[in-house]
């Protein structure tokens, strides 16, 4: 029986309905397999919460039964955290990244934005440099006493959702970054030995990495004060050559985590570059419905990494490795880009898969400590890393493994999810704490920045004696002194 | 917007109506009472695949009192109504055919509490039949029914539909597992049936209870038996050219006087489906049919077993015979076997699922027959059953957008339940009868005998009230 809610031609639903992916769409059975996996049906039981909702929505839109202007269709794409777990789990394929996508493009088009925001998408987040300021003026903040003043001046309340927030807010260390466009070397033993390794790499099935003598052009720089770089660069060639993409966030606030990611990189034998010219990923662009925002990013990020002419191209957040994979598909109507966007994925690894497969840190200090894993979702569900974090983490000397019930679930945080949505994020989050607490663990590890965010302000909020950190920052804590 | 198309209107007027969801509103909050239309719609279904239905409204309440209160109002102001848990019910039980109100019990989960002197637990309707394994599980024990939608099925669902599984060949159905109900009538009547001790005097309202597909009542708790968990299983995987050879293997290995705790098949349709999912085990191409077997119990005299089904497989002419080298292996045979209907989605837009049963030694017959529909409506139709106790299960492949095509599939359908009928089986297995096998029905009973079970319901819905328009014919 259909229902003719909506009738026919309203040009924005013939423009909505040609942009979602029927296909996609008309492959949800409604088996309701995906209910179990979905963070925000587990906080309300209601299927409007659920994926199954969501898509069936979408599908109502699509057949003309639902204006796509309705606020109810908005709200429930709007409440999606895009953890993907849903996707997962599916057994007929559907691909709800697309239609999320898709529908939040959609409603975002339609929407007018705050200038901060505004502010935020087109500026921010496209400009390191920006990015950077911001940071550098969020540190001045803390430090200067201006932090404790308005905490304690009552404005917070006054803000609101995002008031309440401010906690989250991680605290910034003077930033220690890494020189782009230098080569950070490792030693000619551990180096034969990770070129060994890495032949046999195979990622997911999905595709395999040929390192085999691959041929590079002995670049000629132009300028003058590149020839020292091009002697490393030279010496680099006898070495795995990685390129870190460096992210956004992670860049300005994090920024000792990608030192610390270089550095376990280094130890563990492959040649690291911080590539110049990288900008952020786009994920919270293409997820809150900015595309064209996305597009831009992706096309400098592929240029840049392609100049750096590296092996593999390593990102240590998650929700960047897996925007990644969106490339492609985000490039599809420019051929020229698409190929190129197919040839840059084909080099992402994430960082933990990477040392995994390396299998070179021996000679790691000893922790003596109780240690769990909250999982990224991208990292999981897109990427499909699950094994690499747990075993990287038992490698380390002293270290107790706990596995934290529903690891695999999703904390809420969802890149602005847990501003957009405040009190969704945090019932979310509410339920995870629950287990955290059964854990009794002195460190949770991840491996994105936002989940870092969001659980270090759950264990702040409730006070549990418990360091939230990356699984790189706790992994480097391990290294040996450097001689 | 424009108007709504509801379902046929429920008596109440307007004004009685909005008197009725403020009443409700009242009860359980306006968070868990839904009217807009936008969220109403994703209620429009259930897991079934062709039939829709609009309800009025949607009541999420959290605790049993809130469901009592909520049926005494509904029906005080006899407005129709119908128990939902997951919504992953393949014979439309919980679509608002008739609109009205849809209850949803998928709030009602709270932790399962188990006794392990029973052994028994006591589990909330809206508990999955996965979380309950999970809970038993910890504890030394498992809930034998194990319908393949299992992580996502409610346990109240499970009662209302007296599911099955791959499992049930040795353990038997939901009805052999309870031991008490606690329900809320049709007329909004708190009663317990049954209980935990054994052979209670009196008549079996429990049993009469499960599988009443929501026509009586909706359960508020569910007692039931748990079973020590085996000391070792063993799982093989045979791959056969065609479906005749698996059937052999199927009705050998209960000839030797075995008798597994599962047997399932698919054909190569089937196959084709769960390999694009996300299980995938990657069956060779040239395979006809694949047959999935376990045997549980002792650990002593188990590897035997499973020898003497390998040989009985080979015999058969069997392509390739596997036993499962660890848990990991065994996990993902059953995952891709369990998510075959969804898998459907790889082959087609849409699908039908029938669920008729068949004495096990015509299935060679009986798949030929269901051959001949397949050419005769134009249809693709994928086979997956559990063989061990003849539960057929033929997925009809379609699609919507096709003029003509749904009703097509529902004819199959129909043919194929029919089939089964003369070959000496049933109508339903494990999936209920529903919206869509009510006048097969027919078939079954005579006049006098469905007019005897019409009473029955109306003694504990006199007002007609509970998911109305399923199980019986009109």
């Amino acid at each position: 029986m259909t229902h003719e809610v909506f009738s026919s031609q309203h040009p924005p639903l013939a423009e909505l309905a040609e942009q979602l992916a029927y296909d996609d769409l008309m492959n949800c059975m409604r088996c309701g397999f995906c209910l179990p996996a979905c963070p925000t049906y587990a906080v309300t039981g209601d299927d409007f919460d659920s994926p199954r909702g969501r898509i069936s929505l979408a599908k109502a839109v699509a057949d003309g039964q639902l204006s796509p202007d309705d606020p109810g269709f908005a709200q429930a794409f709007d409440r999606c955290i895009g953890c993907l777990a849903c996707q997962e789990v599916c057994p007929s394929g559907v691909q709800y990244n697309r239609i999320f996508e898709q529908a939040r493009a959609f409603i975002e088009a339609r929407r007018t934005h705050g200038p901060v925001r505004r502010l935020a998408f087109s500026g921010l987040f496209l400009h390191q440099g920006l990015m950077r300021t911001a940071a550098a003026l969020m540190r001045f903040y803390q430090k200067s006493g201006l932090q404790a003043l308005v905490r304690k001046s009552g404005v917070l309340h006054v803000m609101g959702r995002l008031g309440a927030l401010e906690p989250l807010l991680p605290k910034l260390a003077a930033p220690q970054r890494m020189a782009s466009g230098q080569w950070l070397l490792p030693s000619s033993d551990r180096a034969a030995h990770a070129v060994a390794q890495v032949q046999r790499i195979d990622l997911r099935n999905r595709r395999a990495i040929a390192l085999s003598a691959p041929a590079r052009k002995n670049r000629v720089s132009s300028t003058a004060t590149a020839v020292e770089a091009a002697q490393d660069s030279e010496r680099a060639n006898a070495c795995l050559r990685v390129g870190l993409f460096g992210g956004c966030i992670m860049d300005a606030a994090l920024s000792v985590t990608n030192v610390n990611t270089a550095r376990l990189l280094q130890y563990a034998g492959v040649a690291v570059i911080n590539v110049r010219g990288q900008a952020c990923c786009g994920a919270l662009h293409a997820h809150n419905g900015d595309l064209q925002h996305a597009r831009e990013l992706a096309k400098r990020n592929i240029a840049a990494f392609e100049q750096a002419e590296v092996d593999l191209i390593v990102s240590n957040a998650g929700g960047c490795g897996a925007q990644f994979f969106e490339y492609p598909e985000l490039l599809q109507d420019e051929p020229l880009w698409h190929a190129r966007a197919c040839r840059f994925l084909e080099k992402v690894v994430d960082v933990t898969e990477l040392l995994d497969r390396l299998d070179n840190l021996e000679g790691l200090r000893p922790i003596e400590a109780v240690v769990t894993y909250q999982d990224s979702c991208h990292l999981r569900n897109v990427m499909g890393v699950t094994e690499a974090p747990r075993k990287l983490i038992q490698s380390v000397p002293g270290v107790r493994f706990v596995e934290l019930p529903e690891a695999e679930k999703c904390c809420g945080s969802g890149g602005i999810y847990n501003v957009t949505q405040y009190d969704f994020s945090m019932q979310v989050l509410d339920r995870k704490l629950a287990f955290l607490k059964q854990t009794q663990a002195d460190y949770l590890l991840t491996t994105n920045p936002g989940c870092q965010l969001q659980l270090a302000y759950v264990a702040k909020r409730s006070g549990l004696p418990l360091k939230v950190m990356h699984i790189v920052d706790f992994l480097a804590q391990a290294l040996p002194e450097e001689r | 917007m424009a108007k709504a198309v509801e379902g046929r209107a429920v008596s109440a007027t307007q004004r009685e109506w909005a008197a009725v969801v403020q009443a409700i509103v009242a009860i359980v909050g306006s968070d868990a009472v839904v009217t807009a239309l936008t969220h109403r719609l994703v209620y429009q279904w259930d897991g079934n695949t062709v039939f829709g239905g609009l309800p009025q409204a949607v009541i999420l309440p959290r605790d049993v009192d809130q469901v009592e209160q909520v049926i005494r109002i509904l029906s005080d102001h006899r407005i129709p109504w119908l128990a939902r848990g997951s919504g992953t019910g393949l014979s439309g039980g919980a679509v608002a055919i008739q609109g009205g109100v849809i209850v949803d019990l998928a709030r009602l989960r709270g932790p399962v509490q188990i006794d392990a002197i029973g052994p028994l637990a006591r589990v909330a309707p809206g508990v999955t039949n996965l979380e309950l394994n999970r809970a038993a599980a910890a504890r030394g024990y498992f809930y034998a029914p194990d319908p393949s939608s299992q992580v996502a099925c409610t346990i109240g669902g499970n009662v209302a539909e007296n599911s099955g599984g791959s499992h049930c060949l040795k353990y038997g159905v939901t009805v052999n597992h309870l031991l008490g109900l606690e329900v809320v009538t049709a007329s909004g009547q708190r009663l317990s049936l049954g209980g935990a001790a054994p052979d209670l005097p009196g008549y079996d309202l429990t049993g009469f209870f499960v599988g009443s597909e929501g026509t009586l009542g909706v359960v508020t708790e569910a007692t039931v038996h748990l079973v020590k968990q085996p000391q070792a299983v063993r799982t093989v995987l045979a791959l056969f050219d065609g479906p005749e050879q698996a059937s052999q293997t199927v009705s050998d290995v209960i000839a030797a006087g075995m008798l597994p705790a599962a047997m399932e098949m698919m054909d190569r349709l089937a196959m084709d489906g769960v390999e694009l999912g996300p299980y995938r085990v990657g069956y060779p191409s040239q395979t006809g049919a694949v047959l999935l077997i376990e045997v549980d119990g002792i650990e002593a005299g188990l590897p035997e077993q499973a020898e003497h089904i390998v040989a009985i497989a080979q015999h058969n002419g069997v392509q390739e015979v596997r036993v499962a080298q660890d848990e990991r292996e065994r996990a993902l045979w059953w995952q891709n076997r369990k998510t075959a209907f969804g898998a459907m989605g790889n082959l087609s837009p849409n699908y039908y699922v029938q669920d008729g049963v068949i004495p096990r030694s015509r299935l060679p017959q009986v798949l030929q027959q269901i051959e001949s529909i397949s050419h005769e409506f134009g249809l693709r139709i994928a086979n997956v059953f559990h063989a061990g106790d003849g539960n057929l299960h033929p997925l009809i492949l379609f699609d919507d957008h096709q003029k003509g095509q749904r009703e097509k599939a529902i004819q199959a359908g129909s043919a194929i339940l029919h089939i089964c009928v003369e070959e000496g089986g049933s109508i339903t297995g494990e999936h209920g009868v529903g919206i869509e096998k009510r006048e097969e029905m027919r078939w079954m009973y005579s006049d006098e005998e469905l007019a005897f079970q019409g009473e029955l319901r109306r003694v504990w819905d006199p007002q007609g009230l509970a998911n109305p328009g399923k199980v019986l014919p009109t």
